[in-house]
C-alpha cells in the first residue's frame, strides 16, 4: 500500500470509527430536553438557590424530581426533592446543603419507565456566594430500541388481569352472599 | 366449568370440628406468614434498589418476596386439595368442595404464575425498570394483596363455620391479622411516594392515600370481628410499618439496606372514624367522604415533614379525584361486608358444616 493511500485509510477509519462512537452514543441514550443549571450559592448551611431551565421545555406540566447527595465519605442522608414547573419547562428549587463540599445533582422527569435523567456537580463553599452555570442534557432510561407504547401495552395487561380478578371474586362473593341469606331464611 | 352449591349434611359425631378447619390445617397460620415476608420484602427490596443500587436474582429482600409467592402458590393449592366440608359456604366444582376465601387466595396464586415469568421476560425485553408501577410488578403487588383479602375472607368464613365460642374468637383475630396485612399490601401501593421517589405525577399521592385505606377500614369496620375493629386494623397496620422500619434501620446496619427510610402513614384516626361513623349508619358516600378527609388531614403534618411537596397542582386533581375514589370504595367495602355478613343478627350463629377436613 502507497503511502498517501495508508493515510487516506487511516483519515477513514477514524472517520468511521468517530461515526460508530456517535452512533452507539445516540443509541445507548435516548435524548430528551438539554437542560441549562444555574445555582446561586449562599454557602453551607444557607438556602441555594438551583435554577433548571430545558430546552426544548419539557411539555406537560412534569415535575422534575431532583435527588441532591454528597460526595464526601460519611457523608448523611441524601436529600430528595420535587418540583413542579413554575412556568413552561423552569424550575427553581430553593435547599439548605448541610455542608460544604462536593455534591452530586441529579435530576429526573418523565413518568413510569419512561424517564429522562441528568446530572450535575457542584462544589458548595463555606462561605460560597455567586452563581454556577452547567450545561447538561437529559437522557432516556429504556433500553434503545424499546418502544414508547410498551408501557401503555403493560398497563393494559395489567388492567385486564385486575378487571378479571375483580369479575371472578365478585363471583365468589355473590356466590356466599346468596347462600347466607338462603341459609338465614331456612 | 359448571359450579353449584352443595347440599348441607349433619355432621358425623366421629368428626370434630374443632379439627376440621384451616387454622389447624396450617393454612391461615403460614397465609400470615407468607403476607408478612412479602411486605418485608419489598419494602427492603425498593429501600435495596435506592441507596445499594441493582442487584442479583438471590439477593435477602428478593428471597423473602420468592417465599411469599412459594406460599401463596403452594398454600392455595394445598387447602382447595385438603379441604373436603361440604358447608353451604362452598363451591362444588367436581368433586372438590372449594372454600370461597382460599379460592380468592388462588386468584392471586394464578395473578403471581403468570408474573414471574413475564417480569423475568419484560427485563430482558426492555431493561431494568426502577419503579414499583412497572405493569408486571403491579401484577405481582395485586396477585399478593389478594393473598390478605383472602387470608381475611378465608377467616371470616372460617368464623361462621365454626360452633365453639374459642375458635369463633381465634378467627375473629386472625381476621383482624389479615385486615391489617391486606391494609399494609393497599399502601405499598404509596411506597415510592412515601420514599419520596416518585416516577409518577404528585397527585396520585393525596388521591389514593385518601382513597386506598376506606376499603380496608370500612369492610372491617362492618364485619366487626372483634369490638372497634377498624381501630385495632389501624394499629396493627402502624405497627407491622414501626417493625419493618426498625428492620430496615437494623439491616443498614450491616450494609443489607439504604439510608433512606419510608414515610409510615397515620391511618389510626381514620380507623378510629369508621368505627365511630359505621355505628352510626351513616350513608356509604358520606362516610366514604369523611374518611378520605380524615385520611388526608391526618397525614398533612407528616407529608411537610418528609418534604414531600403536595403542590397546588396536585392538590387541585388529586384531593377531589381522591375522595370520590374513598366514597367509591367505602361502598364496595360495606357492599363486601353485606356479602360476607348479610344478617348481622346471625353473626355469632354458625353455619352448619358436613363431613371432615381429609386429612
Amino acid at each position: 500500500m502507497r503511502p498517501f493511500e495508508k493515510r487516506y485509510c487511516f483519515a477513514i477509519g477514524l472517520l468511521l470509527l468517530w461515526g460508530a462512537v456517535l452512533a452507539d452514543h445516540t443509541e445507548n441514550g435516548r435524548l430528551g430536553s438539554f437542560g441549562t443549571v444555574h445555582i446561586v450559592e449562599q454557602g453551607a448551611g444557607q438556602p441555594t438557590r438551583i435554577e433548571v431551565d430545558t430546552d426544548p421545555a419539557v411539555t406537560g406540566r412534569h415535575e422534575l424530581h431532583f435527588y441532591i447527595f454528597s460526595r464526601e465519605v460519611g457523608s448523611g442522608a441524601p436529600l430528595r426533592r420535587l418540583i413542579p414547573p413554575g412556568e413552561p419547562g423552569r424550575y427553581v428549587l430553593e435547599i439548605d446543603f448541610p455542608q460544604p463540599g462536593r455534591w452530586g445533582v441529579s435530576m429526573r422527569y418523565g413518568v413510569g419507565l419512561d424517564l429522562y435523567y441528568a446530572f450535575v456537580e457542584t462544589v458548595i463553599e463555606p462561605q460560597g456566594l455567586g452563581t454556577k452555570k452547567f450545561a447538561t442534557s437529559f437522557r432516556g432510561g429504556l433500553d434503545s430500541g424499546t418502544p414508547r407504547y410498551v408501557q401503555s401495552v403493560g398497563f393494559a395487561v395489567f388492567g385486564l388481569l385486575a378487571i378479571i380478578s375483580l369479575v371472578l371474586i365478585s363471583a365468589v362473593l355473590r356466590h356466599v352472599k346468596v347462600r347466607q341469606v338462603g341459609q338465614a331464611q331456612t | 366449568m359448571s359450579v353449584k352449591t352443595s347440599r348441607m349434611e349433619t355432621p358425623p359425631a366421629s368428626v370434630s370440628r374443632r379439627e376440621a378447619d384451616l387454622w389447624n390445617l396450617g393454612v391461615l397460620p403460614i397465609l400470615v406468614l407468607g403476607s408478612l415476608s412479602g411486605l418485608l420484602g419489598v419494602y427492603w427490596d425498593i429501600s435495596w434498589h435506592i441507596d445499594k443500587g441493582r442487584d442479583t436474582f438471590f439477593t435477602p429482600p428478593h428471597n423473602f418476596i420468592y417465599l411469599a409467592i412459594l406460599i401463596v402458590l403452594v398454600m392455595s393449592l394445598y387447602a382447595l386439595v385438603r379441604d373436603r366440608r361440604e358447608s353451604p359456604l362452598h363451591l362444588t366444582v367436581g368433586r372438590f368442595r372449594l372454600h370461597p376465601g382460599v379460592l380468592i387466595v388462588s386468584v392471586g396464586a394464578a395473578l403471581e404464575l403468570f408474573f414471574t415469568p413475564a417480569d423475568e421476560l419484560w427485563h430482558r425485553l426492555f431493561g431494568m425498570d426502577v419503579t414499583l408501577w412497572a405493569p408486571m410488578h403491579l401484577i405481582g403487588v395485586m396477585g399478593l394483596s389478594l393473598l390478605g383479602f383472602g387470608g381475611l375472607i378465608t377467616s371470616w368464613i372460617e368464623r361462621r363455620l365454626s360452633a365453639h365460642r374459642v375458635r369463633q374468637q381465634l378467627f375473629g383475630y386472625s381476621s383482624l391479622l389479615f385486615a391489617a396485612t391486606f391494609l399494609g399490601w393497599s399502601m405499598l401501593f404509596l411506597a415510592e411516594y412515601e420514599f419520596n421517589i416518585p416516577a409518577f405525577p404528585m397527585l396520585w399521592h393525596p388521591l389514593l392515600l385518601a382513597g386506598l385505606p376506606t376499603f380496608t377500614l370500612v369492610l372491617v369496620a362492618n364485619l366487626r370481628p372483634v369490638p372497634w375493629a377498624a381501630t385495632w386494623t389501624a394499629v396493627l397496620f402502624t405497627l407491622i410499618r414501626g417493625l419493618l422500619a426498625g428492620w430496615l434501620m437494623t439491616s443498614a446496619g450491616f450494609d443489607l439496606a439504604g439510608e433512606t427510610r419510608p414515610l409510615i402513614p397515620m391511618l389510626i384516626v381514620s380507623g378510629l372514624a369508621a368505627d365511630l361513623l359505621v355505628r352510626r349508619r351513616l350513608p356509604r358516600w358520606q362516610l366514604g367522604f369523611i374518611l378520605g378527609v380524615i385520611s388526608l388531614l391526618a397525614n398533612l403534618p407528616l407529608v411537610e415533614a418528609a418534604k414531600i411537596n403536595w403542590h397546588s397542582g396536585a392538590l387541585l386533581t388529586g384531593v377531589p379525584l381522591g375522595l370520590a375514589l374513598s366514597m367509591a370504595l367505602a361502598y364496595l367495602g360495606a357492599a363486601v361486608a353485606a356479602a360476607l355478613e348479610p344478617n348481622p343478627v346471625e353473626a355469632d350463629r354458625p353455619v352448619e358444616v358436613g363431613r371432615g377436613v381429609q386429612v
